[in-house]
């Protein structure tokens, strides 16, 4: 069983942000501060995630919506326009050459598939 | 004069041997700084090797006042070598112009792309593309680019290490270390595996930080995840760098299984002692250079004949 979870470092600012945009990307849908609050799952106080909802709406990260009592958030459409065609350009172009790009998953040939699926099984088994 | 560009190849070829046994961090800063001094190393060779011939060139032999008939006498490189090194020489330019041009028009894209996005430095952008895919765009202030599609498939603590990864990649300016590698490798085919070593080593490193946030389990899974996740490559292989990192996702996760690595003074030392005989060969050739010309000029004649 490898090492444990934890031993976690203060979060700066910016990676804060990025993990309420990516858990708002993740939901598909509006989600309360306290719904955002649950679905970080880190101990985290709710006026520290409020605060970031709020400091991401007034950047014009996020899009926001009456929901009953409180305010629910979603990552802002125009921001997310980024489109497949333009993608697909940025990453065809010798992208996987680019020293401008480093992309977090590399084409992973099919024989090594199952290699990786007996890793997966022993971290979550051991 | 020929051994700073054998000095040159047994750096390339052993220097990421011997990198394996570093931490990443150490390594990719090592293993950048050798490539370009083993770079400039074998150009500079080249061009010694090359100038032996050019100098026996009457025109130049007037300019530089030494004797063309001393100097040929004297001079202990082959025709044949000199002349193959002169021939090199274009090729290289070429080859170092191109690699300088794509990087320049890859950095331009980028930054391109960043403008119209939009966000602040360090942002995530969230992309509703029908692809899987994370990535880190290194201009324009970095962003970080992540499908949906990954960010629902993965639970949030993988979503940090990701997150944690890619921040590591613009934090610590990794694309300058893979760009200098490469700029490298364009000098000298045989730094080819050190360009491939530094850009395996910053993912590394990237994942030891996010390891750090997120810890190495989940760290491990996301990576596991995200490569499982990608459709596998279509056809062809597009490249001899993508073909190379095709196990890497394997080789990583082992990593991450086992203990962070460590500091180790030995591997260090032994990378400086091969970039320091490197230095030291160039030195060498550059004294014996002069030297050769020295004695060649010694009673001077401009313009002697054959």
């Amino acid at each position: 069983m490898p090492a444990g979870e934890g031993g976690m470092v203060r979060r700066d600012r910016g990676m804060l942000e990025n993990e309420v945009l990516a858990a708002l990307g993740a939901a598909g849908r509006p989600l309360t501060p306290g719904e955002v609050l649950a679905e970080l799952d880190d101990g985290l106080a709710y006026t520290t995630v409020l605060t970031t909802l709020s400091r991401l709406h007034a950047k014009g990260a996020l899009s926001r919506q009456r929901s009953g009592r409180a305010h629910a958030y979603a990552v802002a459409a125009d921001r997310s326009a980024l489109t497949a065609r333009q993608m697909r350009r940025l990453l065809d172009t010798g992208a996987d050459r680019s020293r401008v790009l480093s992309r977090f998953l590399d084409e992973l040939p099919i024989e090594d598939r199952p290699l990786l699926r007996d890793l997966l099984r022993e971290i979550d088994g051991g | 004069m020929y051994v700073p560009l054998l000095a040159a190849a047994v750096l390339g070829l052993g220097g990421p041997r011997v990198a394996r046994g570093l931490p990443p961090s150490t390594a990719v800063r090592a293993l950048a700084l050798a490539g370009v001094l083993a770079a400039l190393a074998s150009c500079f060779s080249l061009a010694v090797l090359a100038w032996t011939l050019i100098g026996q060139w009457a025109p130049v032999a007037a300019l530089g006042h030494w004797s063309v008939s001393k100097l040929s006498g004297a001079d202990p490189v082959p025709r044949s070598t000199a002349l193959a090194a002169l021939a090199l020489l274009p090729p290289l330019a070429l080859l170092l112009g191109r690699s300088t041009w794509r990087s320049g028009a890859d950095w331009l894209a980028a930054r391109r792309l960043c403008r119209s996005l939009g966000g602040s430095p360090g942002q995530l952008l969230v992309v509703d593309s029908p692809r899987p895919d994370a990535f880190a765009v290194a201009a324009g202030g970095g962003r970080i680019v992540v499908s949906r599609q990954l960010l629902q498939a993965l639970p949030a603590p993988e979503r940090r290490a990701v997150l944690a990864h890619e921040a590591a990649h613009l934090r610590h300016h990794h694309a300058v270390y893979r760009g200098v590698a490469e700029l490298s490798a364009s000098l000298n085919p045989f730094l080819l595996p050190l360009a491939r070593a530094v850009a395996y080593g910053c993912e590394r490193w990237a994942d030891e930080d996010a390891a750090t946030v997120a810890g190495r389990g989940h760290a491990a899974r996301a990576v596991a995840h995200a490569a499982l996740l990608g459709t596998p490559p279509a056809g062809a292989p597009r490249g001899l760098v993508l073909r190379m990192g095709s196990t890497s996702s394997v080789e990583r996760v082992r990593a991450l299984l086992a203990p962070a690595p460590r500091r180790s003074p030995p591997a260090l030392a032994m990378l400086v002692a091969l970039v320091l005989a490197l230095l030291a060969t160039a030195g060498e050739a550059a004294h014996d250079t002069e030297l050769l010309f020295e004695q060649a000029g010694s009673r001077s004649v401009a313009g002697a004949g054959p």
